[in-house]
């Protein structure tokens, strides 16, 4: 009686036992399993998604660019449509069409340098001087209007850059504040090296650039609230915010409604780039 | 004769549109944003709105919305560079009484123009 009730005694503390490590070993088999398809799944669907996230990207491109070719295919075909006998007419017509295929071509050329901007290849970087460059720059700011251009500042240190596509940027600044600075205010260049970062930056006294508007003005063919239709394609700052985040760099906004405008395109200096875009 | 709200901040389509209504035997005043057409619409002195959507200070949709709320019952049609079905839904449950799809054939928008303006009873 006593050997029968013991050895039952025992099964059961084996048979709990037992059951211990299955549950245990069970959990852990669930566990691995669930990291395991964690892994896979991510490794799976991480690409698909990229590429999905890519394809919304190339349709959202194609939507834009169809909506900014209808403004000047209305313009080309209105005036076509209206054209009359009269010589002078006829004259300023073509020039109105020439001009905006000039544009619709400007805009083709600007939205391919936007799609090549995030390819390997897009810069051609080397050693560029920030104190040389800034004077530089400055000279092809006063090429490009009467209007006044003052240096803010000069600062002193290396960057690596494509000097060709840095020029472009500052440059599409310096013409933005052409356009917006308060006729007959002066324009402002400047440049400093501080902290590990070189900064280039353009200043207007325009009307400045609203809250709302501060984040959207560097998305493709956007314009602030209150602002007439862009000269040019609507992609300025989408390039300038392209070329400095090729260079591992980014672009600072700082205005305020009726108190001017100061774009900075900020580049890690020297030192603190280990490998060239 | 008919006076015709021509509300596009696009300067070249707004000389074409105003040029071409003008040669039809319509007045014209063009309004360049929002809020420049929204005023002159609100003031009863035209006959017919054309209405760009994208402009600015005001969005066209606004500058519906503001002037159906005041009920002002002027033919409305709006212009767009826009060929979604969501903004044309959107235009005409927000009382716009036509849209058009730019490029448009001018001719086309004239047609609807004297529609528009038959249907009201406008001299034209």
């Amino acid at each position: 009686m006593f050997v029968a009730a013991s050895f039952r005694d025992l099964r059961r503390a084996e048979l709990d036992d037992t059951l211990m490590v299955a549950g245990a070993a069970g959990g852990a088999a669930l566990l691995l399993a669930w990291v395991l398809t964690w892994v896979a799944a991510g490794q799976v669907l991480a690409p698909l998604r990229a590429a999905g996230e890519a394809a919304d990207r190339g349709r959202e491109l194609l939507d834009d660019v169809g909506h900014e070719l209808r403004t000047p295919l209305t313009v080309i075909r209105g005036h076509l449509e209206l054209l009359g006998d009269d010589p002078d007419e006829r004259r300023e017509t073509i020039a109105i069409v020439s001009d905006e295929l000039d544009r619709m071509n400007r805009m083709v050329e600007e939205l391919q340098l936007l799609t090549a901007s995030g390819r390997p290849g897009f810069l051609r970087a080397g050693p560029v001087e920030v104190g040389a460059l800034t004077f530089e720059l400055l000279a092809k700011a006063r090429a490009l209007t009467e209007r006044t251009w003052r240096l803010e500042a000069v600062g002193s240190g290396w960057i690596v850059a494509d000097h060709q596509r840095l020029t472009q940027a500052v440059m599409q600044l310096a013409e933005n504040a052409v356009r917006h600075g308060r006729q007959g205010s002066s324009l402002w260049l400047g440049s400093a090296v501080d902290a590990g970062e070189a900064h280039l930056w353009v200043r207007d006294h325009g009307p400045g650039i609203a809250e709302a508007d501060r984040r959207r003005i560097f998305e493709r063919f956007a314009r602030g609230a209150g602002s007439a239709p862009p000269d040019g394609a609507g992609l300025g700052l989408a390039i300038v915010q392209a070329i400095a985040e090729a260079h591992h760099g980014r672009v600072e906004l700082a205005s305020g409604e009726g108190r001017g405008a100061r774009f900075t395109v900020v580049l890690p200096a020297a030192a603190e780039v280990e490998a060239g875009p | 004769m008919s006076r015709i709200l021509i509300a596009e901040d696009e300067p070249r389509v707004a000389a074409f549109l105003d040029k071409g209504l003008r040669a039809s035997g319509f007045t014209t005043t063009v309004a360049a944003d929002g809020d420049a057409a929204l005023e002159a619409a609100l003031s009863g002195q035209f006959d017919l709105l054309l209405l760009d959507l994208i402009l600015p200070r005001k969005h066209g949709f606004t500058v519906l919305s503001e002037l159906r709320g005041a009920r002002v019952t002027m033919p409305v049609i709006v212009l767009t560079a826009s060929c979604g079905i969501d903004d044309t839904l959107a235009g005409l449950r927000g009382g716009a009484d036509d849209y058009m799809t730019k490029p448009f054939r001018f001719e086309e928008l004239l047609a609807r123009v004297r529609l528009r303006l038959r249907a009201t009873g406008s001299p034209r």
